[in-house]
């Protein structure tokens, strides 16, 4: 018995869970090639028309454009805030860095309905209710989270004495941070980006509170679309969708080996 | 000129005193070292140099300039961490250059002062490597070669050679020694390696419990030391208590020890001696140079070069005794009796009590 290599046994259950995790993404994904102009399994003939049904429909491509621009916008917003945060915590530049910790990542926990709700009665007394700057800083409150933890995971595993020798070298504080505790947290705030960026593009719960008739996001989009009966152009951009965030995880693997800070 | 002084240099953590009170005068182009025990606070002295902490109380002046509030980057000051803390995503010569671009150095004269650095450290060729590429040895230099680059009026050393193997701490020993000598760069080097410390400074600053407790040449430090902290730091040494009589030391059991310091002091005065375990000689009978005490050898351990014996001297007394391996005494027989020889010259006779 070489106890080194899992056994059958093992190799098929692991095989079996991967399968299971897949089946929604692989049903999504056959049920947009179907002719049909209801969704079915397996799908009835072969065509790539709800495809071209999605992108040459404007409400879609402005979904997409609105969740492009808020994911793109929440995240950077989360990365500067996030690091910034992140390294007066981690420095203990600020007192009460384990309470600020916890309010910081407190989205994290609590229930996205509960933070939608809470958003909505806050904007629609300060008047603010419907603006698109209110579906941004409603995703900067939610993606931020990530950011901050990546950060602090990255920021401790570097040596305290590697910035210091950076200023007995003559650096002033930013340019340390600049050109040495930047680069070294770097592929941690990667992957910390990439679940910022993810958790943006697909929330419903709190941007379904939130965002006003201009505003549509594609997950809303999606959400209605399914409510008022479906056909095979939600399982066609939802096959997009897997598509795309499958060629960004896999090159960002590439550029930085993130999966080390997931 | 880079004299350092420091001036009453104090720091307290809330009401945790970690330095006292040091003041120090190093010359220029003077190699000192800091040694002490773990928390004496032999790095907290280095720190404030490098202005990494900051002071309670005091001033460090660097040529004649007040340095004590300047900010780290504004010192010109080289440290090489104990850790190397080199920057693991720049090639080496990125972080040899790192301090010279501060500077505003660049083009040509950055290449031949980055080029110039390595040489000195022996590591020419080694420029486009990165740090995770090089032997713990060959990163040491790098660290060395970073902090003398942009020619720093002041070297600082925290504990450079403890994460070394016992080989390789030994030849970057006399590498440092020669870059230093080389160099002439005002050094201060903190350890707790009192070999280390003797062989490389030109004077040690023996610390205690955030207070100095003598300053002087390795030679002085190790034949004259000033308190008994400083005796039983340096070399391996064995404590006799005692008290004086007649000019001698009287250890109790009828054994009467002669040392030079004994008459100076008055009778009945409680003294501790400190004798060196290389400086006591084992024979079968006495011996006419010096104290000759009776003794019965309970344990023999050869090491090589040399043999250790622990000789149970009288009643309350247990001695180690080193002997080279190849000399007069180095094959007795456990359980043999014999006669420990100790010159009154190699005897260091201290007031019980005084300076801890």
């Amino acid at each position: 018995m070489n106890e080194q290599r899992p056994g059958l046994t093992i190799s098929s259950v692991a095989l079996l869970v991967v399968l299971f995790l897949q089946i929604p993404v692989i049903v999504v994904m056959l049920a947009s090639f179907s002719e049909t102009s209801y969704l079915t399994i397996p799908p009835q003939g072969w065509t790539l028309k709800w495809f071209e049904a999605v992108l040459t429909d404007r409400t879609y491509i402005d979904a997409i454009k609105n969740s492009l621009i808020l994911a793109v916008g929440s995240t950077t917003i989360s990365l500067v805030l996030g690091v910034a945060a992140s390294y007066a915590i981690f420095r203990k530049l600020v007192p009460g860095s384990e309470a600020l910790t916890s309010l910081l990542m407190a989205p994290l926990i609590i229930p996205s309905v509960v933070i939608g709700v809470a958003l909505l009665q806050y904007f629609t007394l300060v008047g603010m209710r419907g603006s698109f700057w209110v579906l941004l800083i409603a995703h900067v409150v939610i993606t931020v989270p990530y950011i901050v933890r990546s950060a602090l995971a990255s920021l401790s595993g570097i040596d305290l004495a590697v910035e210091e020798a950076a200023r007995v070298l003559g650096a002033n504080g930013f340019t340390t941070f600049r050109l040495v505790t930047l680069p070294l947290i770097k592929p941690g705030l990667v992957a910390g980006a990439l679940f910022s960026f993810v958790t943006s593009m697909e929330n419903v719960p709190v941007t379904i509170f939130l965002a006003g008739p201009r505003d549509t996001t594609l997950p809303i989009l999606i959400f209605t679309s399914v409510e008022m009966g479906v056909n095979p152009s939600v399982a066609a951009v939802s096959t997009l969708l897997i598509i795309a965030t499958a060629i960004v995880l896999l090159a960002a693997e590439r550029w930085t080996g993130f999966h080390r800070f997931v | 000129m880079s004299n350092v002084s420091l001036r009453h240099l104090a720091k307290r953590y809330g009401k945790v005193a970690v330095v006292k009170d040091v003041s120090l005068e190093i010359a220029e182009g003077e190699f000192v070292s800091l040694l002490g025990p773990s928390g004496c606070g032999k790095t907290t002295i280095l720190r404030m140099v490098a202005g990494l902490i900051e002071p309670s109380d005091g001033a460090i002046t660097v040529g004649g300039r007040d340095i004590t509030r300047l900010p780290p980057n504004k010192r010109n000051v080289g440290l090489v961490f104990q850790s190397y803390a080199l920057f693991p995503h720049m090639t080496v010569f990125e972080n040899v250059a790192f301090g010279l671009r501060r500077k505003g150095e660049g083009g040509a004269a950055l290449d031949e002062r980055v080029r110039e650095a390595l040489a000195l450290v022996r590591l020419e060729g080694y420029g486009d490597r990165y740090p995770r590429q090089l032997s713990g040895g060959q990163q040491q230099r790098v660290a060395m070669a970073r902090a003398i680059a942009p020619r720093p009026s002041v070297l600082l050393f925290d504990e450079p050679l403890s994460n070394l193997d016992a080989k390789l701490r030994d030849e970057m020993q006399i590498e440092l020694k020669r870059l230093q000598r080389d160099l002439n760069i005002t050094t201060l080097f903190v350890t707790h390696d009192q070999a280390e410390a003797l062989s490389l400074s030109d004077r040690v600053c023996v610390m205690n419990d955030g207070v100095i407790q003598q300053f002087d040449t390795p030679e002085e430090i190790y034949h004259r030391p000033a308190t008994a902290f400083v005796a039983s730091f340096i070399g391996k040494p064995n404590r006799l208590a005692g008290t004086v009589k007649d000019g001698a030391v009287d250890l109790g059991d009828g054994l009467m020890l002669q040392s030079s310091g004994a008459a100076s002091l008055d009778d009945g005065t409680p003294v501790d001696v400190f004798i060196r375990q290389e400086a006591v000689t084992l024979s079968a009978s006495p011996n006419g140079e010096g104290t000759s005490l009776p003794g019965t050898i309970v344990l023999r351990s050869f090491s090589g070069a040399q043999v250790q014996y622990v000789v149970r001297l009288g009643n309350r007394f247990e001695v180690v005794v080193e002997v080279a391996s190849s000399g007069e005494g180095a094959n007795l027989a456990q359980g043999k009796e014999v006669f420990l020889t100790i010159r009154p010259q190699d005897t260091i006779i201290l007031r019980s009590g005084a300076g801890a």
